[in-house]
């Protein structure tokens, strides 16, 4: 019923407006009829008196008062005149109709020659009045004043306004009743369609008891007709856009529910460390991955290839997600296959490469870093798939960075790969990580960095292969604060504490 | 029973029925007819009303006696209630009636003096000079051209009242003279009349005071009592209808002003008694003091008159009463009084007119019949003589006052002589 209000405002301005200028024209109405009014009162109160004047005369001269005042009494009789007065030449009062007496104002009034003189007089017992004064023979024989009745103008000019104010009140009337009913006419399918939305709003686009938009108002070809057949159409749309939006969230949600899954399975081929190691070994060894999405193409792994030989691997997969995931998954898989018996690391690589690059459509690459451990004698021999260089943390806490090394496996079948040599001491440690470490971005736009990376271990250097993990992850995720991660983040560390 | 017997024996006499219309009456030249229009209704009714019944009683007599040779003398009576529209109405249809001989006893100044225009019309149009007799009014207008010939008075002026009224206040010593008076025609003769007696009898006339035709003893007059009483009169001429002139004494002896109030003949001094006399009974004070009325006939009790012992016989007998229909009725008639009297004075010179011409139902002859009037008594010690120039009877002003509720002949002013 919002349309009606609307209407009913702008109904009570128009009637505002409408009262404005009925009053203004009723006051001008006033005013015009108040001159004209006036003016033909001075000029019949200038006849009369003339005509008293002309008449007067001889009687006057005949000196018969009682004749004069008959016909001083007989123009009295003419509506509006409220009184005649005839004066001598000395301005007495010759014959008069007033009672009691003659006011003094009019005897004050100075007498001359003049064709006419009119006053407005309030006169008491009488009122407001218009005294026509003319000269009878040029003032020689005295003088004749007519009053004329300015109270009677005014009340005439009042039942005129009167009248006009009714006629004004029967034509608002008229229009009010007009207006109502074409608001009416005009607001009963706004209101439709404004109740019809507010059902809707409450019952939902599904909800029952909806009222229906009446047929008329949809073929109706005027602007409300529009606006009726737009809504229409828009709730057509609201209708199958919510359909599409909830398939893609039950699409959506069977995606997360499989990407949940898919990470379990990830973080299930992952090693359990301890369990990877199968007894005590003199060096610690632990190790954490943070994928960036629910699924990541990071990994790390530890193997044991014989009695005193462990591999320990990290990798990291281009790309990420689910692709990654799987690419990542068959690289673990055939670095397993592989890595059985303690090989030389290069030659692992060697034929891992060889596996992935075999019928590698997708174009999908691993950098892969492959170290084998000797835990007697603390002896790494290892080999770079194109991974970040890891560091070597001595006991006396310097940091050696081992050069960069290698090309990424799945590039090439034919890439061959170098095995390199480095031994632990007790004490000595050995860091490895993927770039999603050195790349972790914090708010303003800055890098990690190598150097912080850098920094950060030779602080903390003597740390267990646990904390040097814990803290470094703690580290990068403090720096990163709420952005996202962009890449997946491993960490892997070593702690020889043999011989 | 008195109205009973009069048209009883009327209609003896005539051998007629009142029903007969009086149109045939007057086609067979057996009745002459008078057309009378007075107040018989409104404030002024009283005056109206006497003046017929004083004429009527002469005519019920005179017809009892067999008329004039022969032939009855009827009044045919209009209201005008004072009106001057309503008087012009009545005469019109007057003089339109052709069974109408003469207009007699009309009543008042503003009535009569608009009714004079339309005589003269008359008289200049159809040469048919309808005569108008013995009018109830002593303006001026009647009594000199242009319509003083169409007209026989029989009364003396307002001039003469108001003269005689100030002759005898200046004699005593009061010379400020205030004058109340009707705002008509009428008020204005009698004003006219004071300022020229002031003037000649070096009196002043200290303030003038208007009332409304029409008042009565409902309406306040305190307003014209201050104005009066403000300038410091030492008199009061009044020259108005007995309703109001009663209500303007009560409202100047209620404030406690005892000047003389002088009344002129117009007033019908018995109904002015009549209304006082009702305030006195009513109230604390007695407002019958200190008031002159000049009056145009003697004393209506005066019975060394020959005139007025006819009169009290005719009103004892024949105690005419107007037709209901006319006159509303709850007036209550007077007895005897001035005004009744003046209309058996009227009545009685009309007859000796009636009498005196060839052929009464025309024009010509009554009025050299009336002409021929020379030195003729009616009986109250005064000669009444017309001539073809003078058409005024009587001059002589009589002066009243009431003692013990009744007006009686004023003699002595000395009592209200200034001191």
């Amino acid at each position: 019923m919002s349309g009606m209000k609307l209407f009913t405002k702008t109904l009570a301005i128009l009637l505002a407006v409408f009262a404005l200028v009925a009053n203004g024209a009723s006051l001008l109405f006033g005013i015009e009829l108040y001159n004209s009014l006036e003016a033909e009162y001075r000029s019949k109160g200038r006849a009369i008196a003339r005509s008293i004047a002309d008449s007067g005369v001889d009687l006057l001269l005949s000196s018969d008062v009682e004749t004069l005042q008959s016909t001083v009494d007989k123009f009295q009789e003419i509506a509006g005149v409220s009184y005649v007065l005839v004066q001598s030449e000395e301005g007495a009062p010759v014959a008069h109709t007033f009672v009691p007496e003659v006011p003094r104002e009019i005897l004050e009034l100075k007498q001359g020659a003049k064709r006419s003189r009119v006053d407005e007089l309030e006169l008491e017992g009488i009122g407001s009045t218009l005294n026509v004064m003319v000269p009878i023979l040029g003032g020689l024989a005295g003088h004749v004043h007519v009053g004329m009745d300015a109270s009677r103008i005014e009340s005439r000019i009042w039942a005129g306004v009167i009248r006009m104010q009714v006629l004004v009140l029967v034509l608002l009337v008229v229009t009010i009743i007009v207006a109502v009913a074409v608001v009416r006419r005009i607001s009963r399918p706004l209101g439709d369609l404004t109740e019809h939305a507010q059902a809707l709003a409450e019952a939902g686009l599904d909800g029952e008891g909806v009222p229906p938009i009446a047929e008329g108002t949809l073929e109706s070809n005027d602007e409300i007709g529009g606006l009726a057949r737009a809504f229409v159409h828009m709730e057509t749309e609201l209708r199958e856009s919510a359909g599409r939006l909830k398939d893609a969230a039950a699409t959506q949600e069977r995606i997360e529910s499989e990407l949940r899954i898919a990470r379990e399975i990830q973080t299930g081929i992952l090693p359990k460390i301890e369990a990877a190691l199968g007894g005590p070994v003199p060096f610690e060894i632990d190790a954490a991955m943070k994928p960036a999405r629910e699924v990541g193409g990071d990994f790390y792994d530890v193997i044991r290839a014989g009695p005193d030989h462990y591999y320990f691997a990290i990798g990291d997969v281009s790309g990420k997600g689910v692709p990654a995931s799987l690419f990542m998954a068959v690289t673990m898989t055939l670095l397993r296959i592989g890595a059985t018996e303690a090989l030389d690391p290069a030659e692992v690589l060697r034929r891992v490469n060889r596996e992935l690059s075999r019928d590698n459509d997708a174009c999908m690459f691993v950098t892969l870093f492959l170290g084998l451990i000797e835990a007697r004698s603390g002896h790494i021999s290892y080999a770079n798939g194109g991974h970040n260089p890891p560091y070597v943390i001595r006991s006396d806490g310097t940091l050696e960075a081992l050069d960069p090394d290698g090309v990424v496996l799945g590039w090439s079948e034919d890439t061959q790969f170098q095995t390199r040599e480095l031994d632990l001491k007790k004490g000595d440690g050995f860091f490895l990580y993927t770039d999603g470490v050195t790349e972790a971005v914090d708010p303003a736009g800055h890098l990690f960095s190598d150097e912080r990376l850098a920094r950060l271990l030779e602080e903390l250097g003597a740390e267990a292969a646990q904390d040097l993990v814990g803290d470094v992850l703690k580290e990068v995720d403090g720096f990163a604060a709420d952005m996202p991660a962009a890449d997946d983040v491993t960490v892997m560390a070593v702690r020889y504490s043999g011989r | 029973m008195q109205i009973f017997r009069s048209t009883r024996v009327a209609s003896l006499w005539l051998g007629i029925a009142c029903a007969v219309a009086a149109g045939d009456a007057h086609a067979n030249g057996k009745e002459i007819v008078l057309g009378m229009s007075a107040a018989f209704s409104g404030p002024s009714r009283g005056v109206g009303v006497e003046l017929w019944r004083g004429a009527q009683a002469y005519f019920d007599m005179l017809n009892a006696q067999g008329g004039i040779e022969g032939l009855p003398v009827r009044i045919r009576i209009l209201d005008d209630a004072y009106d001057p529209e309503r008087a012009i109405e009545n005469a019109k249809e007057l003089l339109e009636d052709d069974e109408v001989d003469a207009l007699f006893s009309f009543v008042g100044t503003p009535t009569t003096t608009r009714v004079l225009p339309l005589l003269k019309l008359r008289d200049m149009r159809h040469g048919s000079r309808t005569l108008l007799f013995f009018p109830f009014t002593g303006a001026q207008p009647l009594r000199h051209e242009p319509y003083g010939s169409l007209v026989f008075n029989l009364r003396a002026s307002y001039r003469d009242e108001t003269r005689g009224l100030i002759e005898n206040f200046t004699k005593i010593g009061r010379r400020r003279i205030g004058i109340f008076y009707q705002a008509d025609a009428y008020g204005r003769s009698g004003w006219d009349g004071v300022r020229r007696a002031a003037e000649r009898y070096d009196a002043e006339v200290v303030a003038e005071a208007t009332y409304h035709r029409g008042d009565d003893l409902q309406d306040d007059f305190m307003r014209q009592v201050d104005i009066l009483r403000g300038a410091g009169a030492d008199a009061v001429i009044s020259v108005g209808a007995y309703s109001a002139c009663a209500g303007f004494i009560r409202d100047a002896r209620d404030a406690g002003w005892d000047v003389p109030i002088a009344n002129v003949s117009f007033v019908g001094s018995e109904n002015l008694l009549t209304l006082l006399v009702g305030l006195s009974e009513a109230g604390v004070r007695d407002y019958t003091q200190n008031l002159v009325n000049s009056q145009v006939v003697p004393h209506y009790r005066d019975e060394s008159l020959e005139a007025v012992r006819e009169y009290r016989a005719a009103m004892k007998k024949y105690d005419p009463r107007p037709d209901p229909k006319i006159v509303d009725s709850t007036y209550t008639p007077l007895a005897e009084g001035p005004v009744s009297f003046e209309g058996f004075l009227n009545a009685k010179l009309m007859a000796e007119i009636l009498r005196r011409a060839d052929d009464p139902m025309n024009v010509p002859d009554l009025r050299s019949a009336a002409v021929s009037v020379r030195g003729v008594d009616l009986g109250i010690d005064t000669s009444v003589s017309y001539s073809n120039r003078d058409h005024n009877g009587l001059e002589k002003v009589y002066f009243t006052t009431v003692v013990d509720g009744r007006f009686v002949p004023l003699e002595d002013w000395s009592r209200w002589a200034k001191p």
